[in-house]
């Protein structure tokens, strides 16, 4: 069988180069590599997008483990760990490698489902089973037939088994190609390009895509979109539907594109059906509450609120914003030497939206409820008495994301391929027969890489000697 | 019965099916013989250990008021799905009760459930109540029963190695019948494919849904992070087999898959559980 070893060609940088890029020791490397940053990434507290602009202050912040090693951490980027110049560099060359073994299966899967032969040229025999690896399954065995018999027999019997076989008219002993659903060979290189699509995507996503900050709008309002274009978003209305029984059905955004002044078109925006137009995308993130607060004493005097934005007193009267749905604004009753906690329960579809109101103590020490309002109305306890007006506003989003479709269709692609290798099993297996002792062959058996083949190796090898020891 | 009781009569059939398959599985006979009785008690505590921790789940969410994100909920989905696939899998590769390890795991979890203690107040956002997060969550969910299972045949295969290397070196003749390293090695590959395609379906809703809703790429829960990772290690597990073997090591691509696999399965555990809404 030494003939049928592939011959040691001249080092040539590229070939090798192609060759380690191809291997999938690299790609596991690689993979492992990737694996380790994300898990590190996720470990360590990574700094948020509104905390960029004063990353120091965010450090500093920091408490526990993270604040005493935060010099080797902050050495290694680890608290920016996805924008280092490591990790970008690790994605690019991990999107190299699947990139070489895509073209190298897809190399395989055109060989095989072709309608021209395998190989043109004696050389292309290696060149082309050099792709399986350099320790691809092979078993190795004798039998007492000649070697075109044995091939005969062999091809004969595949064929009557409903597999697919081929001759290898330019390899230098006699052999044969044999495959079982040959079509699904194209499964790997889908698998791989769907994962460099993905790749692409999370690049052109982190390079070019932006995002706006939460936008509380009130209808009337508008916001530019910037970014160097002309589109202004104004806000003409927002609605929320309410069932028979109060509960909340949906909520929705009416919106119009602007250029300068004149009206381009209108857009509804619901939870999960944004507006687009030109590439940048308005979406309805979720809604929060505005409420106007007017409080009395027991005696009926007006009280002094004070709002964490607002730190002028204002008489008797304060407008409290949430800066996200989840926040909880306090307000300061300073005659009363206590705060008032406002906490919004979205209620989502088991009831109506509430917003608590809870008062502590300036000190903290002690939290009580006030009352719980669903609309505008008075609350008291205890000597205070609020005058509550609740309104709702839309919490929009404008973007800019580029390729986040490119994402998912890799990802579609990757785990469709995935789940056609695993319920079709394709396979492909070269079977070489050389010369033996007394006339007889040296089968050579070789399979094309994957999951379970090896194990799967020994079974094959024992039909094929059953197949060539009929006469014997 | 309460919630609790359907628990405790599941770690009693895991328990059950554990004694029974570690009893057939030092039970002297042929490799591939007909079902022991042994083996037909593991099989039928598991099946009701698999309608037992089903009620004891849907008591959990409803009468217990716990969210499906409750560490609680989580330890006896991640049970549930665990044995489910379990049996499907052994039952299509026909290879037997494939050995206690996934009985003693099944009652490792459960019996966590029961000394866990933790608020049963639901504080799920709007956001983890619609539809597709409550998809992605059963994906995930069976991507983590598949990679535990994955897990459980690469124990079992250190157990069959132990028990061979044993037998050799005290002169025993030692039948075991736990399935031989190619039967657990298939269910190893199954459970790997099983996990990427569920796990990988799971990140695609996850991803589709955030972007649609809040325009992000992912939904702001660390859980879909370590989901990826999971996916991430389950795939390297596949890719390994494509090392082949050196020298005659035949199986040196399939030692790197079955480690990988263990660290699959300890990721997705470690995401689903440590970073638990209650």
């Amino acid at each position: 069988m030494a003939e049928e070893t592939p011959k040691q060609a001249r080092f040539e940088p590229l070939s090798a180069l192609w060759r380690a890029l191809a291997a999938p020791q690299t790609l596991l490397v690689l993979m492992g590599l990737v694996a380790l940053a994300f898990a590190l990434g996720m470990l360590v507290p990574q700094i948020p997008p509104q905390a960029a602009s004063d990353a120091q202050a965010w450090l500093a912040a920091q408490t526990g483990l993270f604040q005493q090693a935060s010099g080797p951490i902050r050495a290694l980027g680890l608290f920016d760990l996805f924008h280092t110049f490591w990790f970008h560099l690790l994605l690019a060359l991990t999107g190299l490698c699947l990139s070489v073994r895509a073209m190298e299966s897809m190399d395989w899967a055109w060989r095989a489902t072709g309608s021209t032969s395998w190989t043109q040229r004696t050389e292309d025999v290696h060149v082309a089973f050099a792709a399986w690896g350099r320790h691809p399954p092979q078993f190795s065995f004798s039998s007492s037939l000649p070697a075109d018999r044995a091939k005969a027999r062999l091809g004969e019997r595949f064929r009557g088994h409903g597999y697919w076989s081929a001759d290898l008219p330019a390899s230098s002993v006699p052999s044969l190609l044999v495959g079982r659903r040959r079509t699904l060979l194209w499964a790997r290189p889908l698998g791989y390009a769907g994962l460099l699509l993905a790749l692409i995507g999370l690049a052109i996503l982190a390079t070019w895509s932006w995002q706006s900050e939460l936008w509380q709008a009130i209808p009337g309002q508008s916001r530019a979109v910037g970014h160097s274009l002309p589109t202004v978003v104004r806000l003409d209305a927002f609605e929320m539907q309410w069932g028979d029984d109060q509960r909340l059905l949906d909520y929705r955004s009416q919106i119009s594109w602007l250029e300068g002044d004149t009206e381009i078109e209108r857009e509804l925006v619901v939870i999960g059906r944004p507006a687009t137009r030109q590439g940048v995308t308005v979406r309805q993130v979720g809604y929060a509450p505005i409420v106007r607060v007017r409080g009395r004493d027991a005696e009926g005097r007006p009280l002094t609120l004070e709002t964490e934005e607002d730190v002028l007193s204002i008489t008797g009267e304060a407008e409290i914003r949430f800066s996200s749905p989840e926040s909880q604004p306090l307000v300061f009753v300073s005659g009363q030497d206590l705060f008032l906690a406002f906490t919004f329960e979205a209620g989502c579809d088991s009831g109506k939206p509430a917003l608590r109101v809870d008062r502590i103590r300036a000190d903290g020490t002690e939290r009580q409820e006030v009352g719980v309002v669903t609309s505008s109305g008075p609350v008291s306890a205890d000597g205070l008495a609020l005058d509550m007006e609740l309104t709702f506003v839309p919490i929009l989003r404008i973007e800019h994301r580029p390729a986040m479709s490119l994402v998912l269709v890799g990802m579609l692609l990757a785990v469709f391929a995935l789940f056609a290798i695993w319920i079709a099993s394709p396979w492909l297996a070269w079977i070489a027969l050389g010369p033996g002792e007394e006339d007889g062959t040296q089968v050579q058996l070789l399979l094309l890489p994957g999951a379970g083949m090896t194990l799967w190796l020994p079974r094959l090898a024992k039909g094929l000697r059953e197949v060539l020891a009929d006469e014997a | 019965m309460k919630p609790d009781t359907w628990v405790i009569l599941s770690a009693l059939l895991a328990g059950v099916a554990m004694v029974a398959a570690g009893l057939d599985m030092f039970r002297a006979g042929r490799r591939g013989a007909s079902a022991s009785r042994w083996d037909l008690v593991a099989t039928g505590a598991r099946l009701a250990g698999v309608v037992t921790l089903s009620v004891a789940l849907m008591l959990n969410l409803t009468v217990g008021q716990r969210s499906v994100f409750h560490p609680q909920s989580v330890l006896l989905s991640l049970a549930l799905t665990m044995l489910s696939i379990h049996l499907i899998l052994t039952w299509y590769l026909r290879i037997g009760g494939a050995g206690p390890v996934v009985d003693i795991v099944a009652l490792m979890l459960i019996v966590a459930d029961i000394f866990l203690t933790m608020p049963t107040a639901i504080s799920l956002t709007c956001f983890s109540r619609t539809v597709p997060v409550q998809v992605q969550w059963v994906l995930f969910l069976i991507g983590g029963g598949s990679v535990l299972v994955a897990g459980d045949a690469v124990l079992s295969l250190v157990l069959l190695r132990g028990m061979v290397q044993r037998g050799q070196a005290e002169n025993i003749p030692w039948h075991t019948r736990l399935p031989d390293h190619t039967g657990l090695y298939g269910l190893l590959i199954q459970a790997v494919y099983l996990a990427l395609v569920t796990l990988g379906s799971g990140l695609i809703v996850s991803v589709w849904w955030a972007w649609r809703t809040v325009g992000t790429w992912l939904g702001g829960d660390p859980r879909e992070g370590w989901m990826a990772l999971a996916w991430l290690v389950a795939a390297m597990s596949l890719l390994a087999w494509q090392l082949g073997g050196r020298r005659g090591r035949m199986m040196s691509g399939g030692r790197w898959a079955a480690g990988l696999a263990v660290v699959a399965a300890a990721t997705a555990v470690f995401g689903l559980l440590v970073f638990a809404q209650v």
